[in-house]
């Protein structure tokens, strides 16, 4: 292996600044008395944290998101990713279609995506999901099929499935057994990259929450948008939840998902 | 009746037949080697054994057992991948210990069979290492240990070697035979290298376009290979059709041509009278080319137009001719294999 230089930790840590310093700034900027015409604030408080807890719609759209974001893993990985093994594993030469499938709603505008689910969801076909967490659950699911798509065949792409399948066939395993003890650990890196982007996708779109649920449902983002054009200290008290948010569910994924794959 | 019987078997992919109404018998505790060339359905045939390919019509009896319509996982068979296919996020022990959970054995006993089958497979210090962590030959190592782990009725083999480079090669050929050897299982292995299937079967069915063109033991196959293609697949033959045979030796009335072994030819200086034994023909050649091949030296001479090979044993003490040198060659008379086309 390469042997690493003070070079390359001196561009690595250049990169890591590069990337936390806006973070750093957005948490300097929610504890700042004052800030403006100088490199770091003129004084430090905790008062902009106080009010935003003190505030019923922060903590009720931070548990809304979570609602979202949980809800969409405990939904979406279920469906998404056995489709993506199946068509990988039994029909290969249908997987270019479900690879052209799986970017088509980031091909089609967002209004026009969000109509259709108002429209799928408000009856029409039976279905009642119309301002519950439900539809931006299920809503969700589209737009997270490519974030688990591209990592997961990635790590298929590099296994021999057809072997492993008639391997372990010839030791007396079931398909769906070598699917779940074999394939499904080879592909982790794939699945806990979906299931983080997913969670980020659910915790961060503001776009179908607000044109899908809107005031019936506020989540994190649809309170930043009705913060925003107020007090900047506030906001950055809830964009630095949002990323502690973010890091929490990051770090709680990554964890069950080893813990599985090493049981 | 044979261990394993294959009969009338046919299998075809749409249009294309890759084998039509073959058959082979194969003993218990014997290695049957299937070799030919690429395309010419042994990998296919071996698949269908193992229950992984269905075929279109025929038999395939197993230790009296029809299991021709049994599911793989319930033929009793075991097989080792050319790629090994090994389950690249378990250990060396969780891959061995895999087919025998399935089996719900006791959990003791699948400990006593992992720790016995990576004992005699030398595997001991890599036993919690995961394959990605493992040398080529350690894998197939690992890969043949997970098969006989299970002790399978019939071990199948799909080129288990060709993916090695040639000193491990050399060494799991040794590892095998003498494997076969202690265990005494009953294999079907299928491999495109002559010299391998020559080594380690103790049958040797050569394949062709579908069909078995000649069974028989390695030293049968080696020396009286049944028609010029097998000839030509399982060495280095000399072949030398009627008119040639003639022209060279003056031997007339031919109507099959002549296929003789470089090492069954004996080679002397032009001035004195070849060894052979009485029968044998002779002829004068002019040497082209000498080529030291490891054990033998190979060379390259030319009788007026008719490349002829002669090895010769790479004794310290061999008198080796030089290029250009008149020489004189002589073939005994038992050296020859005739056959048509």
């Amino acid at each position: 292996m390469h042997e690493r230089s003070a070079r390359d930790w001196i561009w690595v840590g250049l990169l890591g600044c590069l990337q936390l310093l806006p973070i750093f700034a957005i948490f300097l900027n929610s504890v700042a008395v004052d800030w403006a015409g100088t490199i770091l604030p003129d004084g430090y408080t905790l008062a902009h944290v106080q009010n935003i807890l003190k505030d019923p719609r922060f903590l009720q759209s931070i548990q809304n998101s979570l609602i979202v974001g949980f809800g969409s893993l405990l939904v979406t990985p279920f469906i998404v990713v056995p489709a993506i093994l199946v068509a990988h594993c039994y029909f290969p030469t249908l997987d270019k279609y479900l690879a052209a499938l799986v970017i088509l709603p980031y091909a089609v505008p967002g209004i026009v995506l969000a109509l259709g689910l108002l429209r799928i969801y408000s009856g029409n076909y039976g279905i009642v999901l119309n301002g519950s967490p439900w539809i931006l659950i299920f809503g969700y699911m589209p737009l997270a099929a490519p974030l688990y798509y591209v990592p997961i065949k990635n790590n298929l792409r590099a296994l021999r499935v057809t072997e492993l399948f008639e391997a372990g066939r010839l030791l007396g395993a079931s398909d769906a057994l070598i699917l779940w003890r074999v394939v499904l650990p080879c592909v982790r890196q794939g699945l806990i990259i979906g299931l983080v982007m997913n969670f980020t996708l659910a915790i961060s779109d503001f776009v179908y929450a607000n044109l899908l649920v809107g005031g019936h449902f506020p989540t994190l983002q649809i309170f930043m948008g009705v913060l925003n054009g107020g007090s900047g200290r506030k906001l950055s008290v809830l964009i630095t939840t949002y990323f502690v948010v973010i890091f929490v569910a990051t770090a709680i994924v990554v964890w069950v998902t080893s813990r599985r794959s090493e049981a | 009746m044979s261990y394993v019987e294959i009969r009338e078997l046919t299998k075809k992919f749409d249009t294309t037949t890759v084998f039509e109404n073959i058959n082979l018998d194969v003993d218990e505790g014997k290695i049957c080697v299937l070799v030919g060339p690429s395309g010419c359905g042994k990998t296919t045939l071996l698949r269908a054994v193992a229950g992984l390919t269905h075929p279109d019509s025929g038999v395939i009896r197993l230790d009296q057992r029809d299991v021709t319509k049994v599911e793989a996982k319930n033929r009793g068979v075991g097989m080792v991948f050319q790629h090994y296919a090994l389950f690249p996020n378990m250990t060396v022990e969780q891959n061995l210990a895999f087919g025998l959970e399935q089996k719900k054995l006791p959990r003791p006993e699948i400990r006593k069979k992992v720790d016995g089958v990576i004992e005699l497979m030398g595997l001991g210090p890599r036993a919690k290492a995961r394959p990605a962590a493992l040398s080529g030959g350690q894998k197939q190592r690992v890969a043949l240990a997970r098969a006989l782990v299970l002790e399978p009725k019939l071990l199948l083999l799909d080129e288990p070697l060709s993916a090695l480079d040639a000193q491990i090669r050399k060494r799991l050929r040794d590892e095998l035979k003498r494997l076969q050897h202690d265990v005494g299982f009953t294999a079907i292995f299928v491999t495109h290298d002559q010299e391998e299937a020559l080594m380690l079967g103790d049958q040797v069915a050569i394949m062709q376009a579908g069909r078995f063109v000649q069974i028989g033991a390695p030293a049968e196959i080696y020396n009286r290979p049944a028609n010029l293609a097998v000839a030509n697949f399982v060495g280095d033959f000399n072949i030398f059709d009627p008119a040639t045979v003639e022209r060279l030796f003056g031997v007339a009335a031919q109507t099959s041509s002549w296929a003789v072994r470089p090492e069954a030819i004996d080679i002397s200086p032009a001035d004195r009278k070849a060894s052979a034994n009485g029968g044998a023909v002779e002829t004068e050649v002019t040497v082209m080319a000498v080529q030291i091949l490891g054990a033998m030296v190979r060379h390259y001479t030319r009788a007026q137009d008719v490349m002829i090979k002669v090895d010769l044993l790479n004794k310290p003490d061999q008198r080796l001719f030089q290029i250009g040198e008149k020489a004189r060659i002589s073939i005994a008379r038992n050296a020859i294999a005739e056959m048509n086309e």
